[in-house]
């Protein structure tokens, strides 16, 4: 019975506590044996859950660099309410700083590798120019960096009045997010991906791995209504960060300030954060020490595929360690 | 999966353990399944197939989830509205009479249906007091019958008074604002409808399109299996929706459809706070009112940390001086 196959489903696999709470956002830290001086901080996107690095043992990215000896914190930007309507950009960036104050204070350190994915990337690179002497390392993965790329949600974005869905919604509810990013691509997402699921509802594994993606894909956090209209209108509409006139707290965000070693990783096949999005960041960043990995998959392919993990992850691992001692 | 009832059971069963989308979109596809079986049978046995034996069907079925958020959110404005037109008409129903030129009977009735009503609240009260103090305390039960026959009295002569008082001219217990918001309502509702019959038009047609697509390959050649059979078929609606779903004219319904329900959402929160905010006696804070409050929530938090930051930066400073001093 399908059932039997997916009662214990339970994503997230490695262990860590909770060092700071503040109001909505949290700081976590994973446990491990620390070997590397240096450690990571990961930023994921606040549009989902950030346990898809670590989704199941056998695809947990955050596994990976545990077990190479780095010490992983991350943060979680929780679950918004109504009383979070009003967060924006700004407070991001305030918990990422604070994060890292917490972090040297407690490893005795200077710098800190700072990891963003997606969304949380963008923050990166937002956080990186304004305080580069704070990071040693910068590692990306699928960094919206320019809004103007032709896939489905880049040009809905670019066309929808994002005023008006946060004045009408207060913040905009993980279920009309889940529903855009379907709808941008209905019949793979909708139909042919459970069609193939019915075609191997007899194989165990697949149908573990695909409700562990179920799971965290329908697990979808409210945006607070000023957050939404901030990233929707600057980032994608009016393009400000690749245009170079992006600003938080009166602070222009100038990419030529990042000069630390950069690891950019994009995927082929993302229709979400295209590369086409990310490469005229890499392009742009004056560090001589960079590297680009394209790998051949999805936006979340990269992440939990078999073959990211055999190919792409452990040369991540490889750069970060180098840089890390 | 197995026979009917067991088919039943394992659905309940798994509703518990998955996604609710989840759910959802496997049931659907189970139905989807069930049709492109038909007509690959149909196919592989050498008949020819046509659009109209199924694939409408099929549209049905996978639009149906596309168009699923945004009946959620109309649905749950309309579920609101249906339970505030409840609480309006026991509170105002009375009243909207007296917009009625002819309804002098009417009035004289609604006078008499007040004063009853608050005598039978006090029965109650009174009826209630008896059973909790009547038997323990005797002489406090005769003194809260004498409390509540002065009380009645007065609430009498209180409520005779309101009524005298509205008789005396055309009376419309509701701000003007939420006529106004009514109105734009119903506008932005109609607007949003329209718009989304273009926004199904455009799908469709791209979903046709494609499907006439594959039935003249269908009946051209053949299918050696019912997996190459769907694989082609989603391929080619796959593509179909690539395209449709970046087209300026699909853009355009898009964000009309979206426009249109957002500002519909909007207009009816209003009318339902305005009716709630221009009763003196609501004991109910609004979302505006709580919306407002986290905004300026929200921004006393950013000043707080940036003084903090500034506090914090200064301490350093000094900390730096003092050592300096000690060293030297």
């Amino acid at each position: 019975m399908l059932v039997e196959k997916v009662k214990d489903v339970k994503p997230g696999y490695c262990k860590y506590e909770t060092i700071y709470e503040d109001w909505l956002f949290k700081l976590h830290r994973f446990k491990t044996d620390v070997k590397y001086a240096t450690p990571v901080l990961i930023s994921y996107a606040f549009i989902n859950r950030p346990y898809i690095l670590d989704l199941q043992e056998k695809v947990s990215v955050i596994r990976l660099l545990l077990e190479a000896g780095l010490d992983v914190w991350l943060i979680d930007w929780g679950y918004p309410t109504l009383a979070d309507r009003y967060v924006g950009i700004e407070d991001l960036t305030d918990f990422i700083d604070l994060s890292i104050n917490l972090i040297v204070r407690e490893r005795g350190v200077e710098k800190i590798t700072l990891w963003g994915y997606c969304l949380g990337a963008t923050l990166a690179i937002v956080y990186a120019s304004l305080y580069p002497r704070r990071i040693r390392n910068l590692v990306l993965q699928a960094p919206l960096f320019s809004g103007e790329t032709r896939n489905a949600l880049a040009v809905w974005a670019r066309s929808i009045d994002a005023k008006k869905v946060s004045d009408a919604m207060l913040n905009v509810s993980g279920d009309f997010l889940n529903a855009a990013f379907l709808l941008a691509d209905p019949v793979r997402l909708m139909i042919s991906k459970y069609q193939s699921l019915l075609s191997s509802i007899e194989d165990e594994e697949f149908v573990k791995d695909f409700f562990y993606m179920e799971h965290w894909i329908f697990d979808s956090p409210d945006v607070p209504g000023r957050l939404f209209e901030e990233y929707i209108t600057r980032w994608y509409q009016r393009n400000e960060l690749a245009r170079g006139v992006f600003e938080v707290g009166g602070r222009r965000v100038d990419v030529g300030k990042i000069t630390m070693p950069v690891l950019v990783i994009v995927a082929s096949k993302d229709h979400i954060v295209p590369p086409e999005s990310s490469i005229p960041f890499f392009e742009a960043v004056p560090s001589r020490d960079k590297k680009l990995i394209v790998s051949d998959k999805g936006h979340i392919g990269l992440t939990v595929s078999r073959s990211s993990h055999s190919k792409v992850w452990p040369e991540v691992v490889a750069w970060l360690l180098e840089r890390s001692a | 999966m197995e026979v009917e009832g067991e088919r039943v059971e394992e659905l309940a069963k798994l509703f518990k353990k998955v996604p609710k989308t989840s759910f959802e979109l496997l049931l659907r596809n189970l139905k989807i399944r069930d049709s492109l079986k038909g007509l690959y049978e149909k196919h592989s046995s050498g008949l020819p197939l046509s659009y109209d034996e199924g694939f409408e069907g099929l549209f049905n079925d996978f639009l149906g989830m596309m168009f699923r958020p945004l009946g959620i959110m109309a649905y749950g404005v309309r579920l609101l509205s249906s339970l505030l037109s409840h609480l309006l008409d026991y509170f105002f129903s009375p009243f909207l009479l007296f917009l009625d030129r002819g309804a002098a009977e009417a009035r004289e009735g609604v006078a008499r249906e007040c004063a009853s009503f608050a005598k039978s609240w006090l029965e109650h009260l009174k009826t209630t007091t008896d059973l909790l103090l009547g038997k323990a305390m005797p002489t406090v039960g005769s003194t809260m019958e004498e409390f509540l026959r002065t009380y009645e009295k007065e609430v009498e002569e209180y409520v005779k008074e309101a009524i005298r008082y509205t008789l005396s001219g055309p009376l419309l217990p509701l701000p003007k604002a939420f006529f106004t918001n009514l109105e734009e309502a119903i506008r932005c509702w109609e607007g949003f409808a329209k718009a989304f019959e273009d926004y199904r038009r455009a799908l469709k047609e791209a979903y046709v399109k494609a499907a006439e697509a594959f039935i003249e390959k269908a009946n051209e050649s053949r299918f050696n299996s019912y997996q190459e059979f769907i694989e082609a078929f989603l391929d080619l609606e796959a593509q179909a929706f690539d395209e449709v779903l970046t087209s300026p004219r699909f853009l355009e319904a898009q964000k009309l459809v979206v426009e249109g329900l957002m500002d519909y959402v909007r207009y009816c929160r209003a009318l339902f706070e305005g009716v709630l905010t221009s009763n003196p006696a609501n004991p109910f804070a609004t979302v505006s009112l709580l919306d407002e409050a986290f905004r300026r929530i929200t921004d006393l938090r950013r000043r707080i940390r940036k003084i903090e930051g500034r506090l914090a930066s200064l301490e350093e400073k000094l900390e730096a001086l003092e050592r300096a001093r000690g060293e030297s």
